[in-house]
């Protein structure tokens, strides 16, 4: 009824406390565990001979690593369920009706749900659409429309979520905390890595124009969701070096013409571009 | 081995739980933000030991098994296992429930500064049916207490079998302790009624109903030697009688003469303490008797009323 999908690379100190979470489900029984193996140093043969006593599970294994968006859509690909939810092998299932809550609400009709995740790094409830925590999708959608994770490796889970969102799927968003994105210190990624990111960043989100434009999903709503993702640009943008600031721009600068010109005409009056938005930020 | 004293002991009594431990300690080991927490496997006697639970879970908790001699039932397993624990707070899990969320314990640790007893609400679920029980006084389910309010009043489980929580509570809730209610759920309890201590039928209910009568007045007992205030006393017993009344009222469809008399004889001790206590207090108990029903009247069809019922209780013999 519903798969989970874990991608797990080198997860054996983490995964145990994710499963925790999952095997006391209040709709266990209507759960199905993949975890995608992404080449892995060990496998994971333990966690599953332990875990099967309380929920079905199965290890599914890549023959190249690929990162956490294509472990994904590797997990899609060997699943079958009506719906389905994707946890990262660090993180936590937050409450015992997570999964329920979810499931009552996409069972209502709706091809996609939203809710509200913690993030501990944070400290906060968010409600985000940049990343696939806490949400349920439903696979009939996924198919009829042809979305599929990409190959980055970052921003990957931005991408898809993004795609789902602005193909037009029946949404909805219920107001309880589902997920519980853990604070890894071990993974910090520093600065520098942030900043090499954004490059895929951009590119993901050229991507996401083109697709727009060939399958002729409406413009009007990339314009307005547009604007969630100058959020996440500021945050990142203070951290930048003088230089890198200077390329940052560079590339926001293509990426506002890409966009100008994919915006039509009567449409470019309501939408900021992306440049102007920064400018004001710094002399804000 | 030094042991650095935690700030918080989660006591489980563990009676072949092995079935059922694992997603207990699972529940507990995703614990997020929590205070410095021990777990107590108190193991009463059963047929096995918890030594593979322990290693299991031995990386993310600080938990440790006590191995008692005698079987002793849940109460007298939760009384070791406040003895043998040290910790500024306690709380108590059945070996198969579950914690609610990552949270439950940093919610109630954070309630329960400077108050004596937390409370805070729970689910309910009995075959598949989910309640949220809230401002529940009764069962020791998504509840922290203060070790030193109870050392004060030297309160403790006894050695019953059935409703000895319900005795407990009773007993602590009589030494009027600084309560905060929480309205956040950080527990679940689920039951099913195929299972045979809880097969829902008339038996089971008038058994249950010795235990509960027993424990109130064991509770009532010990508060009066331990000094608590006569009126408070005598208010909460009165609203032990009205629930005594309800649970009647609930088996009384089914019940022949012979169950009703037997009923009578149960309640009887109880509510000849209750009357020595009250009587100097009639006026506040008959306010409280008629603030208690009048709420609850609007569930039930009454057959006998609340008079007839003690009069019913008075005349047994």
């Amino acid at each position: 009824m519903i798969d989970i999908i874990i991608p797990c690379y080198n997860s054996h100190n983490t995964l145990k406390n994710t499963l925790n979470s999952i095997i006391n489900q209040s709709i266990k029984d209507k759960i199905k565990v993949y975890l995608v193996d992404d080449c892995s140093d060990k496998n994971y043969n333990l966690f599953v001979e332990q875990y099967s006593k309380y929920i079905d599970i199965k290890e599914i294994r890549i023959k190249e690593n690929g990162g956490a968006g294509l472990a994904r859509e590797f997990g899609i690909q060997n699943s079958n369920s009506k719906y389905i939810m994707f946890v990262d092998s660090d993180d936590l299932l937050f409450s015992y009706q997570a999964v329920e809550s979810l499931y009552n609400e996409i069972e209502k009709g709706f091809d996609y749900v939203n809710s509200i995740e913690y993030d501990e790094k944070r400290r906060k409830n968010l409600i985000l659409n940049g990343n696939v925590h806490g949400k349920i999708f439903r696979r009939e959608y996924l198919e009829k429309n042809d979305i599929h994770f990409n190959s980055t490796r970052y921003h990957e889970d931005n991408y898809f979520t993004n795609f789902v969102v602005l193909s037009g799927a029946k949404k909805s968003l219920i107001r309880e905390c589902t997920y519980f994105y853990t604070f890894n210190k071990d993974s910090i990624t520093n600065e520098s890595e942030e900043f090499d990111r954004l490059e895929i960043y951009f590119q993901n989100m050229r991507d996401l124009i083109n697709i727009i434009t060939q399958k002729e999903y409406s413009k009007v709503r990339f314009a307005r969701y547009k604007r969630e993702k100058y959020r996440y640009l500021r945050r990142i943008y203070k951290t930048f070096s003088d230089e890198e600031k200077a390329i940052f721009r560079k590339w926001i600068e293509e990426y506002d013409k890409d966009f100008m010109q994919f915006i039509d005409l009567p449409e470019r009056a309501f939408v900021c571009s992306l440049i102007d938005y920064l400018n004001s930020i710094i002399n804000s | 081995m030094i042991s650095i004293k935690a700030d918080l002991d989660i006591i489980i009594p563990c009676y072949n739980a092995k079935e059922t431990l694992f997603n207990t300690l699972a529940s507990i080991s995703i614990q997020k933000s929590a205070p410095k927490f021990k777990v107590y496997l108190i193991n009463d006697k059963s047929d096995y030991d918890y030594q593979d639970e322990i290693n299991n879970f031995s990386d993310v908790l600080d938990i440790e098994e006590i191995k008692l001699d005698t079987n002793l039932g849940p109460g007298g397993a939760r009384r070791e296992g406040i003895n043998r624990s040290n910790s500024d707070y306690m709380m108590f899990i059945d070996s198969d429930d579950l914690l609610y969320n990552c949270y439950s314990v940093r919610n109630l640790y954070q309630a329960v500064q400077g108050y004596d007893l937390c409370i805070s609400d729970f689910i309910f679920e009995r075959d598949g049916v989910r309640v949220v029980k809230q401002r529940n006084k009764i069962w020791l389910h998504g509840k922290i207490y203060k070790r030193s309010f109870l050392e004060q009043y030297n309160i403790n489980f006894n050695d019953t079998r059935a409703n000895e929580d319900n005795g407990f509570n009773r007993l602590v809730l009589l030494m009027n302790p600084k309560i905060k209610y929480l309205n956040k759920i950080t527990y679940v309890y689920r039951e099913n009624s195929n299972s045979i201590t809880r097969a829902n039928n008339r038996e089971y209910m008038i058994s249950g109903l010795e235990g509960f009568a027993f424990n109130m007045k064991w509770a009532m007992d010990e508060a009066l030697k331990r000094g608590a205030d006569k009126e408070v006393i005598s208010m909460l017993s009165t609203s032990v009688l009205v629930s005594m009344y309800y649970d009647f009222l609930y088996t009384i469809n089914e019940s022949n003469n012979k169950d009703i008399l037997k009923y009578s004889k149960i309640i009887m001790p109880y509510y000849l303490e209750y009357d020595k206590v009250s009587n100097d207090f009639l006026d506040s108990c008959f306010k409280y008797k008629e603030g208690v029903l009048e709420e609850e009247d609007k569930h039930y069809d009454k057959v006998v009323t609340f008079d007839e019922f003690i009069r019913m209780v008075q005349n047994y013999d």
